[in-house]
Formats: C-alpha cells, sequence, structure tokens
C-alpha cells in the first residue's frame, strides 16, 4: 500500500464496482441513454455471479 | 432548385460524451488529463466550466445506448473493461487532485447539457471538492470465518439426520462469527471517528460470498474518509482492532479516489441540492 499515491496493483473487480454503481456522484442532464441505476447494479451483478459460476463448476461437481 | 439538408452534420449525430470526473480547474490535473486514455481506449478531454471542469471522453453513441451500455454490462469481460478504463482515468486524476468521480456509464448528449448541469451545481462541486482536498478513500471489509463445524473433505454425512446436525451446529457458529464481525466493525468505526483518523464513512452492501475468492462471509463492507497525513495511524489502528480476533478476518483496500463520498449519503440527499437526486429519472 501506498500512501499518498493511487496504487498501481490491479484492484478487485468487486470491489471497483461496490465504488462505481453505488458511490459516484450522478449528474442529471440530457443522458443520452437512460438506463436505471437499479438495473446496472442488477446486470453488473449476474454477470459478476454467473462469471464465477462458470469458473468454479469444475471444482465444485 | 438545389436544397440543403437539414440534418445536422453527422459528427454530431454519432459523438455522445461520456463523463469520468468533476475537478476543480487545475492546470497540472487538465495537463494530466489530456495524455490519458479512456473507456474503449478513447482520448480523454477536459471540458471547463467557471470553476470546475468535468474529465470526459467522445464516444460514438451508437455504441452507448441504453441497451448497448446493458449489453456490455452483462458481459463479465466487458463490464470489467469498462470498470477499469473508467477507473483508470479517475485513479490517475486522483492522484493529482480533488476528484469528483461520477457513477459508472454517464453518457450525455453534448458539452452544452452537461456544462449547464455543472454550471447549476457549481456550488456543491465546489464544497464537496474543497471538503474532499487531501483525503483518500480506503475500504475496510470484515468477514466472519466461522470455526471450521463442516466434516473434513470425503467425510459426507451418512443420513439425512446426521446432515441437519451438523448444519444446526454449523448456523450457531455461523451466528456467532456474523455477530463478532458486525462488533468489529461498530469497533472500527467508532474508534476512527473518535481518533479523527476519518473523517466520514460509509457502508456498502456485503459482498456476495460466491464473489469471495477467499473463505469467510463478507459481514461489514465499509469505506472511510481519510486524511492523507494520518494513512499511516489509520492502517496501524484498524489492524490492531483487527489483532487476536478470532474467526475473522479483516482487509484493507486502498487508496481510493472517494467514490463513496462523492454523493451526498442517503439521509441527507432530501435536504441537499435537489438538482443531483440519487438516482437518475
Amino acid at each position: 500500500m501506498t500512501a499518498g499515491g493511487l496504487p498501481h496493483a490491479e484492484v478487485a473487480l468487486v470491489d471497483l464496482l461496490d465504488r462505481l454503481l453505488a458511490g459516484g456522484v450522478v449528474i442529471t442532464g440530457d443522458l443520452s441513454l437512460c438506463i436505471a441505476d437499479v438495473e446496472l447494479v442488477r446486470i453488473s451483478l449476474r454477470a459478476l455471479l454467473t462469471s464465477v459460476e462458470a469458473a468454479t463448476e469444475g471444482i465444485l461437481t | 432548385m438545389i436544397s440543403e439538408p437539414d440534418t445536422p452534420p453527422p459528427a454530431d449525430l454519432t459523438d455522445a460524451v461520456y463523463a469520468y470526473a468533476v475537478l476543480l480547474r487545475n492546470e497540472a490535473a487538465e495537463r494530466a488529463a489530456r495524455e490519458l486514455r479512456g473507456v474503449d481506449g478513447l482520448p480523454v478531454r477536459i471540458l471547463r466550466g467557471a470553476d470546475t471542469a468535468a474529465v470526459v471522453s467522445d464516444v460514438p453513441a451508437d455504441a452507448f445506448t441504453e441497451e448497448a451500455i446493458a449489453q456490455r454490462l452483462d458481459d463479465i469481460t466487458d463490464l470489467e473493461r469498462l470498470a477499469r478504463d473508467h477507473h483508470q482515468v479517475i485513479a490517475a486524476l486522483a492522484s493529482q487532485t480533488a476528484v469528483l468521480p461520477l457513477r459508472l456509464a454517464r453518457v450525455y448528449l453534448d458539452d452544452d447539457s452537461l456544462l449547464r448541469r455543472l454550471h447549476v451545481d457549481a456550488g456543491y462541486f465546489r464544497t464537496t471538492l474543497n471538503q474532499l482536498e487531501g483525503h483518500d478513500e480506503w475500504g475496510v471489509k470484515i468477514y466472519a470465518h466461522p470455526p471450521t463445524t463442516t466434516p473434513p473433505p470425503g467425510d459426507r454425512p451418512r443420513s439425512g439426520r446426521d446432515y441437519l446436525r451438523a448444519r444446526r451446529t454449523s448456523r450457531d457458529g455461523h451466528d456467532l462469527a456474523h455477530q463478532a464481525a458486525a462488533d468489529l466493525g461498530a469497533r472500527v468505526d467508532r474508534t476512527l471517528a473518535e481518533a479523527n483518523l476519518a473523517t466520514d464513512v460509509r457502508h456498502h452492501r456485503p459482498q456476495p460470498a460466491a464473489l469471495s475468492a477467499k473463505p469467510g462471509e463478507n459481514v461489514v463492507n465499509a469505506a472511510y474518509l481519510v486524511p492523507r497525513k494520518h494513512t499511516r495511524s489509520f492502517q496501524d489502528r484498524v489492524e490492531v482492532l483487527a489483532t487476536g480476533t478470532v474467526g475473522l478476518r479483516l482487509e484493507i483496500t486502498g487508496p481510493w479516489a472517494p467514490y463513496s463520498f462523492a454523493s451526498p449519503p442517503p439521509e441527507q440527499a432530501e435536504r441537499a441540492d435537489p438538482a443531483i437526486p440519487q438516482t437518475t429519472p
């Protein structure tokens, strides 16, 4: 961990998505796309979980 | 008679503006931003307002329609690429100046649309960016790691009754570990606040167990806003609190740009500038 600077090591995607989908400021305006935030979260979470299931399928069976 | 086509030039039809962050106008950070690559490897530029600026990329509008975004999010490879491209721009800028990250996948029709909001919400941006200056976000995740009550591999329950008994024992252990993790989380909150090592806190939803590569159940998923000068004390204090706890695992992540502190907390959102609602209409 480096104090002051931001880390060069790759951050975990799940930690990143916590912040990108629930955090961040929401500036309304003439958005060209109007996907609801709850949909952003739902779809991303599904993609994450599906990928984990696919990766562990061989181990669990 | 020659009639002029009354449609705007193609560029206006095909471009949209993808926004990453808002910052106070700052020559060094703006110069750094122009060197960056953003979503889909596209160049990054600065859109200047009066005293704030937005960091944006021009993107093909058809690659960022609602449907196209939904498809990207639904594919783990595309989702990860989009998230990391977005993050990379923000992380690079956060090492230079205070930034207010935008939520993922904010795409505006044009510069004017975004500039109008920069202007209307200028007060909120200025105040928040001044508060965030000199601070980093740090994540603290606490996992309950119940004492091994499950039979070792290969030792499968022989009957349904064996199975149910094992489940009951396992559940009691689970509840205790869960409570201990929540207690530790509360202790971390209290200690950091009392010692002025964190100026704000947000609690994210615990992460689904399936997403943790390591064993244990995520119970606490907190984010703290830590003055940069207290970075080491923050880490030391948190690690001391976690020392000696049984059945718990604590993980610190960061430093992060202040993603979790960019919006007003949910309970204050109603009283905050109504121009910045928590959700898009």
